[in-house]
């Protein structure tokens, strides 16, 4: 499905009239005869049965000789020209999630997608990072509960169907639709900015007058938009360019994590926190919940997320009033500014005061951001406020925002259910049976649809309250286009054949305007021809100068808001209640991964399950503590779920992730009791299902709750503890933390640019044998510089996908046997109400001098002639002496047959995710971070190829090319002005446990705050720089 | 009690008779193999069948293990050696007072050794096939743990001999032979005793075959003692050698706490003081049951409980000064792990090693107290549980935490830990019983060597 495939070109044959009309009847005939769709016996076959029928079909289509369908995967019998066998190609795409493009460029191994990655050729995309999302996306693929048919369900009672019968059925009832205008006929669809979707809906629009096309996206950011429109006086999206911004605010919100525009955004941000790189950014944070945002702020205020509202307008008030800022209708708004509350308090009033002087000094240097769960009139002022700081056109732009009302649609389409006005729903994707707000009572609703049909990826919850259940193509598998966040439209290709014969949601809903399935192709093409060259578009994965434009704006005078006294207050008498997206599962689309369930949320590290979130302070009032059961009543909904204390938090409120308690996943997720016949497979659904307490007007917050202990406990994992933890353990960590990250000040940079590398001081190291020099060879190194760092945890899921690491399961994590080559280690420190948070990505470091290699009995890991310490799998007999050995505990052993999943029946599609490159690891060896090594292999026969050298930047491990910071350089070391080479000559750099004398080849860069003078709090106190400062004399340094 | 040697002198000048009660050879050759040719006592099968059971369990926790891997333990990362390589340690060290015991006291012409001896050489082959077991099966693929061995192979691969653990194979892999050889040629003479009254074909067969034709000749004698001799001069240096490699498997590593240069005489002090506890514990309810009180006296009890003592000081001021050399070498992760061992997470095994292994041996001051069988045997007991949680603390507390607290994680052993490490026990003690029912349980030639009749008119001295 390349883009060179000349489809077009192809005279198209025929064998009759039935032929050409392609009639059902002949249809059915030919699947018969020309076994096309011999996927559909992947579920029972072995991989030699499937290898057979491969074989036979191009038998029998080579017999026939005079036709062949398009565009089906033929085995590699007669090899494409130019196609090696073994070797990836790689084909620009794009998926897409609420609404918002992800570019992406994937790996096809002969034929098979295998990896994901960010595309860098993406105006959307300058880094060419991707998310865990992307990451996660070909076991999304491959993953063998997706449905694999067409189901009918009558009475609760599930039917195996086929396309023909959907097609037979539903052709007559579109028909009689269309004769009607299409009234009563629904379409819930996803949020999409796919301008061919915008062309399907417009054609159903002229067929049908009367359909409704609703939109239903449980996370949305719908305040942000229509914050907009009351500010500036039309919807508007803003986009924002950390890159330029010195100051950056960010309210209750997670510009760097939770953001649909967030690699974007870690990208400038990061750009912004290398003090050699020019003047470093500040970023505040206000928030509510612990956010990646405000682990890494400069200065961080707790604040309730009914608290952020009166804090805006308090600074709002002091820019005005103190900073003399222009703001329409400013001296009204700034004399009804509320005062008093917890705005007096120290902390809140010193965090103001010097935020406003920054905001002001900054003019046009600065930005202001605001979380999806705020209401939009904080949003209008917010945007409003960076107008009026000349922020606009510099540091945040403004672009048209589609039409988009969740909130409405989804309630509109409970109300034409409940008044019987549906004959036909049509959800597209999406899963609202699951996710729509619990007030609406939707699955009741739904089941009074005379007719419903869902479109997706598994049979979940709505797929079993609908009566037709049709399997959706991934987006690995079907055409598409879809618009990033600023705009660009991106487009998308498969990268094969739908595996179990799914349609994409294009197909369908052109389908229901037609009456006649149309290819995902000939749409997308159709939409997009006219705006450049088809073949270059689509190899490039965009279209050029797509963008919006952004749109001048006027800052507006806005109508006052009040806030209630317990917004002020600092201790109201009820919880507030937020929800958030989950870091792993998202919306819980993606629950049914396990590489996602099992990705350490960055901040909790919490895996296979969420929480509630708390603060220690209001767990204390609460009477509960870390794992106890909670009970959360909202309206007279409830739900128990356990409680995570979060140093940190916002004391008074709790934050709930969205995403969990699915009990129509799958195997990994969740199954629970949908039909009788699959009683005895239920699986117990992973976390809580906090959309049970979610409702319509109140999405993302809800101002008061009662939370209560039930009393009961319950049992999180993580994959590191910091909650039972004793003193004599705290302790010894808070000692060595600024050995380990040696994190500076600005200030402390600017006078000792190498202050970090006199962290530590130890006595010289010498080797007792003269090492071996490396000379003449390539000297591959690493480097991190947690500087940029966030923190975000990109890499392990990157990792994971690229090295075939297997998933191991709530269980084994508890254990402690989780198998993430690269770890991101997580420490707090500070005060338990509001801690400071340090990041840092731990993998195997290259020691040339490893202990690992000195103490393993059978020579099983053993040096490169490049320095790389090599794992030998099949050496192995699993001593675990390595393991013990290494002082970073990098090693990670397989305990059990964790491929097991691999060869359980009906999983033998799970084969195939497995990167070709990489060895499935067996039970009973070690295992741990090669550098990419295979990904060094095929750079080095590339450039022997070639017969060159191999160039600085061509090998990029999957973590450093999954950063979003570009924090991570890779490189040889030999090479002169090699990234890594100059990243191990710059002063921030240290090693990590260097005083071990084992010359490791990754070494990292201290990070560096950037505090306001007026809040420093000496952010170096908590390191043991003092300490060492008496061994001075008898050190040398360098 | 009577002192047929000694009664009118003070026991400094003149210490009691190694051997009490029977006064003619015949009398010890009647006891001794009177407990292989009687019938047991119904102790002896209760035992027997608590033992087999045990020795049950242990084969299905390994056939359990060999189908689902290693993980069906608790170790972890970062604690990636648990339970089995604790065992291992605790089981070797308790082989040691056999060599001691035979090999050193009698190099040092300790004549009290001589009753006990064979049961401590018996008792110290188990132990160490115990603790052979456990690195075997340890690893995570055990079908291919005989790499380590130095076998010639197509692929020209050694092992690394770089590794702590190839020099284990080969100190564990000495002193099990040396051992055995020790304790096999000692029995021969025994073993011919045996198979001269045998009353049985089976007996005469097995007993005749075992024994090698001993005659009794002078000549047979002399060799023999000379062997003996010699093997005794070859397994001392083992007693010595054999822990400290075992040691080296912690003192080698870079882990703070096992990198430790005290390790190899502070594991020595350990295994002999270990050895001699697990000796009590086994001779003091076997002379019991087998009437063996009078060869096995309270003087040989008494004196192991000094030994005990001692080592149990000397494994006292090796904690101690474990925590100085932390404390003076100012490597602050060094100086936290010990903090972290006696009030951390672990703290519990710790303080349960140190009242084991250093307060409760110092009741044996007491004079009393080294005299009465229960204290001694109740002490010795926990001296092997001190032992056993020594290996722990020293193993498990300080992976759990080492150098970066991002990988720190607690260790919980699983039931298949425990039961694995109960069933060494039934396999040792299986072994241990079939050895009292089958085969000379003292050395029958060499207590009539020291008993006066052997010597008319020169007390406690051996003659040529």
């Amino acid at each position: 499905m390349s883009s060179l495939k000349r489809s077009e070109e192809i005279k198209k044959y025929w064998r009759s009239l039935n032929d050409l009309e392609q009639t059902p009847e002949f249809q059915e005939m030919a699947s018969k005869e020309f076994p096309a769709g011999i996927e559909e016996d992947w579920s029972s076959s072995s991989r030699r049965r499937f290898l057979q029928l491969a074989g036979a079909s191009v038998a029998l289509a080579s017999a026939s000789s005079c036709y062949w369908k398009e565009e089906t995967i033929l085995p590699f019998t007669e090899r494409p020209e130019g196609r090696i066998p073994g070797k990836p190609r790689f084909f620009a795409s794009s998926f897409e999630i609420g609404g918002v493009a992800q570019p992406t460029v994937v790996s096809s191994y002969d034929g098979r997608p295998i990896k994901v990655e960010g595309n860098p050729g993406h105006p959307s995309n300058p880094g060419g990072a991707s998310t865990q999302y992307a990451q996660a996306a070909t076991l999304e693929m491959y993953d063998p509960d997706r449905s694999r048919s067409v189901a009918s369900y009558a009475d609760g009672v599930e039917s195996e169907s086929d396309w023909a019968s959907f097609t037979e059925w539903s052709r007559p009832i579109f028909q009689k639709l269309r004769k009607t205008n299409g009234k009563g006929l629904v379409i819930l669809s996803e949020a999409t900015s796919s301008p061919t979707m915008k062309d399907v809906r417009s054609r159903m629009k002229s067929l049908m007058p009367s359909a409704t096309w609703l939109t239903w996206e449980p996370v949305h950011r719908d305040s942000e938009t229509f914050g907009c429109q009351l500010a500036f006086g039309s919807l508007l999206r803003p986009v924002y360019s950390l890159e330029k911004a010195q100051i950056i605010l960010s309210l209750d919100g997670d510009p760097l994590q939770g953001h649909p525009d967030r690699l974007r955004h870690s990208l400038g941000f990061g750009k912004g926190r290398r003090p050699e790189d020019g003047p470093m950014n500040r970023l505040y944070a206000v928030e509510s919940n612990f956010s990646l945002t405000g682990a890494n702020a400069d200065h961080r205020l707790p604040l309730r997320s009914g608290q952020v509202g009166p804090f805006l307008a308090a600074l709002e008030a002091e820019l005005i009033q103190h900073h003399g800022l222009q703001v329409p209708g400013g001296d009204e708004d700034a004399n009804r500014a509320p005062h008093g509350g917890f705005l007096s308090e120290d902390k809140p009033s010193h965090f103001l005061k010097a935020l406003a002087s920054d905001l002001s000094s900054n003019q046009g240097k600065s930005v202001i951001t605001v979380g999806a769960s705020q209401p939009k009139e904080v949003h209008a002022r917010a945007q409003r406020l960076n107008v009026a700081l000349g922020n606009s056109d510099k540091t945040v732009r403004y672009i048209p925002a589609a039409q988009s009302n969740n909130t409405g649609d989804i309630r509109g389409l409970v109300d034409l259910l409940n008044r019987g006005a549906v004959k036909q729903l049509v959800i597209l994707g999406g899963n609202p049976v699951y996710n729509a707000p619990a007030d609406l009572n939707f699955s009741e609703a739904l089941s009074k649809a005379e007719s419903s049909i869902h479109l997706s990826l598994y049979r979940d919850e709505t797929s079993l309250a609908c009566n037709w259940h049709l399997p959706r193509a991934h987006w690995l598998e079907s055409w598409g286009d879809a618009r990033t966040w600023d705009g660009v439209i991106s487009l998308r290709q498969p990268l094969m054949e739908p595996i179990w014969g799914g349609k994409s949601d294009l197909e369908l809903a052109e389908y229901v305007s037609l009456g006649k399935w149309r290819k995902g192709e000939e749409l997308v093409r159709q939409s997009n021809a006219d705006r450049g060259d088809w073949r270059q578009m689509v190899h490039d994965g965009f279209v050029p100068s797509s963008s919006w434009p952004a749109i001048k704006v006027s800052p507006k005078k806005l109508p006052a808001i009040s806030f209630s006294d317990s917004q002020l207050s600092i201790h109201p008498g009820k919880m507030e209640v937020n929800f958030v997206a989950d870091g792993s599962v998202y919306d819980g689309r993606f629950a049914n991964s396990g590489w996602l369930q099992e990705l350490p949320d960055p901040m909790t590290k919490i895996v296979w399950d969420n929480a509630a979130l708390m603060s220690a302070a209001t767990a204390d009032e609460l009477g509960v503590s870390h794992e106890s059961m909670v009970r959360i009543e909202v309206e007279g909904r409830s739900l128990e779920l356990p409680v995570y204390v979060m140093p940190g938090h916002a004391a008074g409120s709790v934050t709930l992730p969205l995403g969990y308690g699915r009990v129509a996943a799958g195997q990994i997720a969740g199954i629970a009791g949908i039909a009788d016949d699959m009683a005895e497979q239920n699986v117990d659904s992973v976390g809580f299902d906090t959309y049970k307490l979610r409702s319509s007007l109140a999405q993302y917050h809800i101002p008061a709750a009662t939370v209560s202990a039930t009393g009961a406990t319950y049992s999180l994992v993580s994959t590191q503890d910091h909650h039972i933890i004793d003193e004599i353990g705290a302790l010894g960590r808070e000692d060595r933390l600024g050995d380990l990250i040696r994190e500076g000040d600005l200030s402390e940079y600017e006078s000792h640019p190498d202050f970090a590398q006199h962290r530590v001081h130890h006595p010289p190291l010498n080797s007792m044998w003269e090492e071996r020099k490396y000379e003449n060879v390539h000297k591959w190194g690493l480097s991190i510089d947690l500087a940029a760092c966030t923190g975000c945890a990109g890499c392990t899921i990157a990792c994971q996908s690229e090295n075939n690491i297997a998933v191991v399961g709530k269980k084994q994590v508890s254990m402690g046997r989780e198998l993430h080559w690269i770890r991101m280690d997580r420490y707090f420190s500070g005060p338990i109400e509001d801690p400071q948070v340090s990041s840092q990505p731990v993998s195997c470091h290259h020691c040339e001098m490893a202990p690992c290699e000195q103490v393993c009995p059978v020579a099983a890991t053993t040096h490169t002639s490049e320095g790389l310490n090599d794992m030998i799998y099949n050496r192995c007999v699993g001593t675990r002496y390595c393991a013990n050995n290494c002082p970073y505990k990098v090693r990670r052993f397989n305990y059990h047959l964790y491929s097991e999943a691999f060869q359980e029946e009906g999983n033998e599609v799970l084969k195939m995710v497995n990167n070709p490159e990489v060895t499935v690891r067996s039970r009973g060896v070690m295992e741990k971070c090669t550098y990419c090594v295979q990904r060094i292999q095929i750079a080095r026969i590339e450039a022997d190829n070639e017969d060159r050298e191999i160039r600085d930047g061509e090998i990029a491990p999957a973590c450093v090319q999954v950063c979003p910071t570009q924090a991570i350089a890779f490189g040889d070391l030999n090479q002169k002005g090699s990234a890594v080479s100059k990243a191990f000559e710059n002063p921030r750099t240290y090693e990590l446990l260097g005083e071990l004398n084992l010359d490791t080849r990754t070494r990292y860069m201290a990070p560096i705050r950037n505090p306001h003078p007026s809040l420093a709090v000496k952010s170096s106190e908590h390191t043991t720089g003092a300490t060492h400062g008496e061994h001075q004399e008898e050190v040398s340094h360098g | 009690m009577v002192n047929l040697a000694s009664t009118a002198l003070p026991e400094e000048i003149c210490p009691p008779a190694l051997v009490q009660g029977p006064t003619e050879f015949n009398q010890v050759t009647e006891i001794v193999a009177g407990v292989a040719e009687r019938k047991p006592p119904r102790a002896w099968y209760i035992a027997f069948t608590i033992a087999l059971s045990l020795l049950g369990t242990l084969g299905c926790c390994l056939a359990y293990l060999f189908w689902e891997g290693v993980g069906v333990w608790g170790n972890n990362q970062p604690v990636a050696w648990g339970w089995p390589i604790v065992n291992f340690v605790f089981w070797v060290g308790i082989g040691h007072a056999g060599t001691l015991i035979s090999a050193v006291l009698f190099l040092f012409r300790q004549n009290w050794r001589t009753s006990i001896n064979r049961f401590a050489e018996a008792m110290t082959i188990f132990a160490v096939m115990c603790a052979g077991l456990f690195p075997g099966i340890h690893v995570g693929r055990p079908w291919f743990a005989y790499w380590l061995f130095p076998l010639p192979n197509q692929m020209d691969m050694w092992p690394n001999f770089r590794s702590p653990l190839v020099w284990d194979l080969f100190a564990v892999g000495t002193y099990a032979t040396v051992s055995l050889l020790f304790w096999y040629i000692g029995m021969i003479p025994d073993l011919a005793t045996f198979r001269d009254r045998s009353v049985t074909k089976i007996r005469k067969v097995l007993y005749g075959i075992f024994s090698l034709g001993w005659t009794g000749s002078n000549r047979a004698w002399h060799r023999y003692e000379k062997a003996y001799l010699l093997l005794a001069a070859l397994a001392t240096p083992l007693v010595l050698s054999v822990h400290s490699v075992v040691s080296f498997d912690f003192a080698t590593a870079q882990l703070p706490g096992w990198h430790t240069t005290i390790f190899p005489p502070y594991f020595v002090a350990g295994a002999i003081f270990s050895g001699f506890g697990m000796v009590i514990t086994l001779m003091v309810p076997a002379r019991q049951l087998f009437g063996l009180k009078d060869l096995v006296t309270m003087r040989h009890l008494e004196n192991m409980c000094k030994v005990i003592m001692a080592t149990g000081m000397m494994v006292g001021y090796a904690y101690g000064m474990e925590f100085f050399i932390s404390w003076y070498s100012g490597n602050p992760y060094e100086g936290f792990v010990f903090i972290n061992r006696a009030f951390g997470n672990y703290y519990w095994a710790y303080w349960i090693m140190v009242s084991c292994n250093v307060i409760f041996p110092q009741l044996f001051w007491f004079k009393k107290i080294r005299r009465n069988v229960w204290a001694m045997w109740i002490i010795a007991v926990l001296v092997n549980v001190g032992m056993w949680f020594e290996r722990f603390v020293i193993t498990v507390s300080s992976l759990s935490r080492d150098f970066l607290p991002g990988s720190w994680h607690y260790f919980k052993p699983t039931i298949i830990d425990i039961l694995t490490f109960a069933g060494s026990f039934g396999l040792f003690f299986t072994l241990f019983l079939l050895f009292c029912r089958y085969l000379p349980v003292i050395a029958i030639s060499e207590i009539k060597n020291v008993m006066p009749e052997a010597h008319p008119g020169h007390h406690g001295e051996e003659g040529e």
